[in-house]
């Protein structure tokens, strides 16, 4: 039974012109606790940035910061030339970012269809455009298409990453951002999930895969960034014979040079 | 034989009013994540309310009763919630606690409200249909109608509407909701406000079959509790079956054993099955293996 | 003092106290005097309602005389719902059931009227025994289940007939005559009711009031499952407190029988018990003086309104209540918190004894074995857990590592008894655990802590860490509350806060909450200790000195399982690594062997399972076994 990823051919959908998401010492945290320690980076249209680290290392929470869950402390996080601190998520969601949350973030009761019909109008998408995103995600996964009616808790959980990823697509966003799609799959379907955030970039779009496996995530990828307790320790090209094991292994491993 | 289908009538009849204040209790419990303990004078507002409006405003028409009850009892829900439970939304068991306080100023206000013990408001219709010998008042139907519409209502509101489907969403995983930036303290607002509303239309349709007590709340509240936490409180699921199950025991039990005793039976069984319950359902590990039912969990915190 | 409020401890961290404030010390130096303007209204409300009703009303001392009965019913209230907060609905259902006890033994029966008084409270000791199931309920269950118990007796009493004086009421219960004495005025009773207040108060202060049992009840009251987690019986504790609270209903029940010679089921009813309920939250959740002003405010309220709206007491006191809830959630009642500061402290505090020198706490102990024979944890179509079978040394410490969705907690869990095995074994130190509950199982001798913080926030650091030494104590037998301390006081020397003992676990920071945690840990004397993810929000430094104690705690001989994800600190600490992959077994052996091991490297970062090349796109992995989640994962 194979559950295919593949897109319908289509036209980067996203204009060219240059709106890049810009990190800049980005501070957050929880209560007393700071996790991110001044993070910047830079993530331009058409690529696909993996984001790795250990646990701890505050990649979930960067992801949050940028969506607009957890308040920042400091800096700034910038699309195109677009200020998204301060914002609330569905202005945010509305100028372009979409999320595919750790565990997905779905509603296990409701259908597939009431899944994608309640995001989009948290996005505060009209009737008209609420139907066309939905139209996209079909689209983009006719699993879909083929699931609408049934309850997310009985689909598979690759079938459920792939609603996941395509209620993201609701508002055509310019920025995709994946909280570690890998958990729970197994490695055939993640392949899939890996296949299609490359799709996604190649139509332009700006996508950060925030995994802990993520070698095998390094093959589509065009960059990889490394964070260790909340700081960004490596950012380069994804370029897998400029990552070795041994290196990224360490990396998660030894507590490093920085302090 | 009549005499069955006559004890029978009145049961659906009663159950028709657990199965709407049962729903009531859901509303609030999903939603809000507390249970409403004034829910009762909320309900017997409806017929206080209604009673006054034709004592003393003479009003008497039912399509404008009903909204007027509607409104102002989902007003005072509104108020409750928005103004006296809602800013205590993390303070553990505080919430508890206030629903008591307004139970007891609501049930102040049935009292001064209600010339004497019992009120009885004019039925809508008079008369009644004698199928088989078994005599059904035209208010009885009305009751059983307006049970059947409002649930079905409610259905319709959660399946259909998008308010009501990004409700289900935020009780079936509140972190998800949170992080989609669905409007959760509001959804609790409209939960407790309609559940209000609800409860008081049921006492308006039921009051003038038989007159109510204005301190009767209390009493039929816990019982719709009973039928609605038959299958798990929350869960909508069983709340019909759940309902005629509390009203056939206490029906069946005051016409053929002993009207007095049957109220007793009923909180009896109530709390056997409560404490049966909580134990099987309990789960966690202070029970030894035995005795405890697995329930399938589809909440994972798998690491 | 936080409410009974979440489990969470989210605070900002006031100033430390200054560095060398002696052991002992008992003025504690005082931050900057602020006007103490909570204590101030509430003394002033007080003052005034107070005024009020004895303005008010027609016979201030009867007034007083009812308000000191019904005191003798709030305090065991207060017990129960603010103590141990067990939210309890149905107490004015046992104080008519303590009236016709009293009543139909001094009456009906013509026995002594002490007698007869004692007859009540052993009618409202039982009543609450014969309802005590209904604690296995909590929160909201369990009110509406008191609920339903208080509907119950009304209906009971309305309609059974061998209810004495069913249709009248009891009427001609004769007073009460203690030695020849009659007592049948109201200053008369008031005089009785209040030596017997102060009497009960005292009693109770002492029993539950002070040492292990007071931490035994404030643990029970924030956060049930940790204090199960130590051993602690806390079903039976609830149960020991209601039938308490019962108990003194049924004196008062008495009382009150006495005192108005008439017993009906009139004035008993659910809104009575509401009334009582809300009483103990005006007047101070928790204290029993806060219950006594309660019993004040609660009778007070017939006449305070005048006599015209003598009618709406109970709508006054819904009112009270949710002003009182929202602006002074502590209640009514002035404590010494509200003035601290202004009032010098006179209460005769025994010194501190000083710290055990010799830190018995770190005793060696026998360290117990852990063997897991193909440990199985099922959701429903999810496996986190699969087949792990495996011995831990005694006496070693172990760490259990693998990437997010490994099954590291839920294995943990299990053998700490929070979650039960779907299949396979668990033996503990020899013995088969995989049906034992909690616990039981704590008391084999097994310390946890959790992801989260768990400290009970009533309870001030030192008491905090003695909650520990309760646990240890079962097994061991008695130790006086001093050498407690003494111990406590070592332990956290141990962890480096030997100062802060007397501080108010708000004030500390997150770190510090944690190594009053571990010293919690090292006073229970655990065979086993169990450790989830706890370098978890701490910073470096505070990881560093964490290690540290982990590795005195170790000292004791004790084997030692914990849960990381941060691999640096994994490495300077564990003897022995558990890696978990997918809810497999990977690698156990020693930290060193297993960081090196390719295979291991590889399902931390992700590589694909055939080899160290990760340019396997598109290549079909047939040697994994398809393992595909049937739920979704969300994080509650």
């Amino acid at each position: 039974m194979s559950e295919t990823a593949a897109m319908n051919g289509s036209a980067p959908k996203v204009a060219t012109t240059d709106i890049g998401l810009e990190v800049q010492a980005l501070v957050a945290g929880y209560g007393e606790l700071t996790v991110l320690r001044e993070v910047s980076f830079a993530v331009a249209p058409g690529q696909l940035a993996v984001l790795a680290g250990p646990n701890g290392a505050g990649k979930s929470t960067l992801l949050a910061t940028i969506m607009g869950t957890v308040k920042p402390r400091g800096g700034s996080v910038k699309l195109g030339a677009e200020e998204l601190l301060g914002k609330p998520v569905w202005e945010r969601t509305k100028l372009g970012l979409g999320l595919v949350p750790e565990g997905r973030g779905l509603f296990p009761s409701l259908t597939v269809w009431e899944n994608l019909r309640v995001a989009a109008k948290a996005a505060r998408l009209r009737g008209d455009e609420a139907e066309e995103g939905i139209e996209r995600a079909v689209q983009a996964f006719p699993i879909i298409g083929e699931r609408l009616t049934q309850k997310v808790a009985s689909l598979s959980g690759g079938e459920q990453q792939m609603v996941a990823v395509g209620r993201a697509l609701l508002t055509d966003p310019r920025v995709m951002l994946l909280d570690e799609p890998s958990m729970g799959l197994a490695p055939i379907i993640w392949r899939q999930v890996l296949e299609t955030c490359r799709t996604l970039a190649d139509e332009g779009r700006i996508v950060l895969l925030v995994e802990q496996r993520v070698m095998e995530a390094l093959e589509p990828a065009d960059r990889c960034i490394v964070m260790q307790q909340g700081r960004v320790v490596r950012d380069g090209p994804a370029d897998s014979t400029a990552v070795s094991l041994p290196e990224l292994a360490s990396s998660y491993f030894d507590s490093g040079s920085q302090g | 034989m009549i005499d069955f289908l006559q004890t029978t009538e009145g049961i659906i009849t009663a159950a028709s009013v657990y199965l709407l204040v049962g729903l009531s209790w859901n509303l609030v419990f999903n939603a809000c994540g507390y249970l409403n303990l004034a829910l009762g004078q909320y309900y017997i507002l409806g017929a206080i309310f209604s009673y006054k409006l034709e004592s003393s405003w003479g009003i008497h028409s039912p399509f404008l009763l009903a909204p007027m009850i509607a409104i102002s009892v989902g007003f005072l829900g509104f108020i409750s919630e928005r103004f006296m439970l809602r800013p205590l939304k993390d303070r553990g068991l505080s919430p508890l606690i206030v629903t008591i306080g307004i139970n007891l100023m609501l049930l102040q206000l049935a009292k001064s409200l209600s010339p004497g013990l019992v009120i009885r408001p004019d039925t809508f219709v008079n008369g009644q249909i004698s199928p088989g010998g078994v005599h059904i008042a035209y208010q009885e139907l009305i009751v059983w109608g307006t049970a059947i519409v409002l649930t079905a209502a409610l259905f319709l509101f959660f399946r259909r509407t998008d308010l009501g489907r990004s409700m289900r969403a935020s009780v079936d995983n509140r972190r998800a909701a949170d992080t989609l930036g669905l409007k959760v303290a509001t959804y609790a607002t409209v939960a407790f406000t309609v559940s209000a509303a609800i409860a008081a239309i049921a006492a308006f349709v039921v009051a003038p079959t038989q007159g109510s007590a204005y301190n009767s709340g209390d009493l039929i509240a816990i019982k719709a509790f009973m039928a609605v936490s038959i299958v798990g409180i929350g869960r909508n699921g069983g709340a019909v079956f759940g309902a005629l199950l509390v009203a056939g025991a206490q029906g069946y039990i005051a016409r053929y054993v002993n009207a007095d005793v049957s109220d007793i039976i009923v909180l009896i069984g109530f709390l056997v099955v409560l404490y049966v319950y909580v134990v099987r359902s309990s789960g966690d590990t202070l029970l030894p293996r035995w005795l405890r039912v697995r329930k399938p969990s589809t909440a994972v915190e798998a690491t | 003092m936080p409410e009974g409020g979440p489990h969470t401890l989210a605070g900002t961290p006031e100033v430390d106290a200054p560095a060398g404030a002696a052991l002992d010390s008992r003025v504690e130096a005082a931050p900057a005097r602020r006007i103490p303007v909570a204590g101030l209204v509430r003394t002033v409300a007080v003052v005034v309602f107070v005024y009020f009703a004895w303005y008010q009303s027609f016979d201030f001392i009867s007034l007083l005389s009812l308000a000191a009965i019904w005191a003798v019913a709030t305090v065991g209230l207060g017990l129960v719902l603010g103590a141990a907060g067990q939210i309890s609905l149905c107490q004015a259902s046992f104080v008519l059931v303590g009236a016709y006890f009293y009543g139909t033994m001094a009456k009906q029966w013509s026995g002594p009227t002490l007698l007869a008084l004692l007859f009540a409270c052993v009618g409202g000791a039982a009543v609450a025994l014969l309802t005590s199931p209904v604690l296995r309920a909590r929160g909201y269950y369990l009110a509406i289940a008191t609920m339903a118990v208080s509907l119950l007796t009304d209906r009971i009493v309305t309609t059974e007939s061998w209810i004495p004086g069913r249709n009248t009421g009891l009427i001609g219960v004769p007073p009460l005559k203690i030695a020849g004495i009659h007592i049948n005025t109201p200053s008369g009773y008031l005089a009785f009711s209040a030596i017997l207040l102060v009497v009960i108060i005292a009693v109770l202060h002492q029993r539950y009031g002070r040492g292990h049992m007071r931490r035994a009840i404030q643990a029970l009251h924030h956060d049930e499952e940790l204090l199960a987690g130590f051993g602690g019986n806390s079903a039976a504790l609830k149960r020991q407190v209601f039938i308490v609270g019962g108990l003194l209903a049924g004196l008062a029940g008495g009382l009150y029988a006495g005192d108005f010679g008439y017993v009906s089921d009139n004035g008993f009813g659910l809104q009575e018990s509401f009334a009582l309920a809300l009483a103990v939250f005006i007047g101070g959740n928790g204290r029993f003086l806060g219950a006594v002003l309660g019993a004040f405010v609660y009778e007070a309220s017939f006449t305070i309104l005048g006599n015209s709206l003598s009618d709406y007491r109970f709508a006054f006191l819904g009112a009270v209540v949710v002003l009182t809830v929202h602006f002074f959630p502590r209640g009514l009642m002035p404590s010494r918190e509200d003035f601290k500061g202004w009032i010098p402290d006179l209460r005769r505090r025994k010194p501190l004894p000083a710290a055990d020198r010799e830190h018995h706490e770190l005793d060696p102990v026998e360290p117990l074995s852990v063997r897991l024979r193909g440990l199985t944890k099922c959701y429903g179509a999810l496996t986190a857990v699969d087949g792990v079978t495996l011995n831990v040394t005694p006496g070693s410490l172990t760490a259990l590592i693998g990437p997010n969705g490994a099954g590291k907690t839920t294995m943990l869990d299990m053998i700490a008894a929070e979650q039960w095995a779907t299949d396979g074994q668990i033996e503990i130190g020899g013995k088969d655990v995989t049906t034992m509950g909690r616990v039981k199982r704590a008391r084999l001798g097994i310390a946890r802590t959790y992801q989260r913080l768990r400290l009970v926030p009533s309870l001030n650091v030192l008491d905090n860490v003695l909650i520990g030494v309760d646990q240890s104590i079962r097994r061991t037998g008695r130790m006086k509350e001093q050498e407690r301390k003494a111990r406590a006081e070592a332990a956290l020397i141990d962890v480096g806060l030997a100062d802060r003992h007397d501080a108010d676990v708000n004030t500390l920071t997150f770190g510090q909450r944690r190594l009053v945690e571990m010293a919690r840990a090292i006073m229970s004397r655990p065979s086993l200790v169990l450790l989830d993810e706890p370098s978890s929000g701490l910073n470096d430094a505070e990881t560093a000195d964490f290690a540290g104690v982990i590795r005195r705690l170790h000292s004791t001989g004790c084997t030692i399982i914990l849960v990381e994800h941060n691999l640096p600190f994994v490495r300077s600490l564990a003897e022995d690594v558990i890696a978990l992959d997918r809810g497999k077994l990977l690698a156990h052996g020693s930290t060193e062997e297993v960081f090196a091991s390719a295979e291991f490297q590889r399902s931390y970062v992700g590589a694909a399972e055939d080899g160290p090349d990760p340019s396997g796109h598109g290549r079909r992995d047939e040697a994994h076994p398809d393992q595909d989640a049937g739920l979704d994962a969300p994080r509650r």
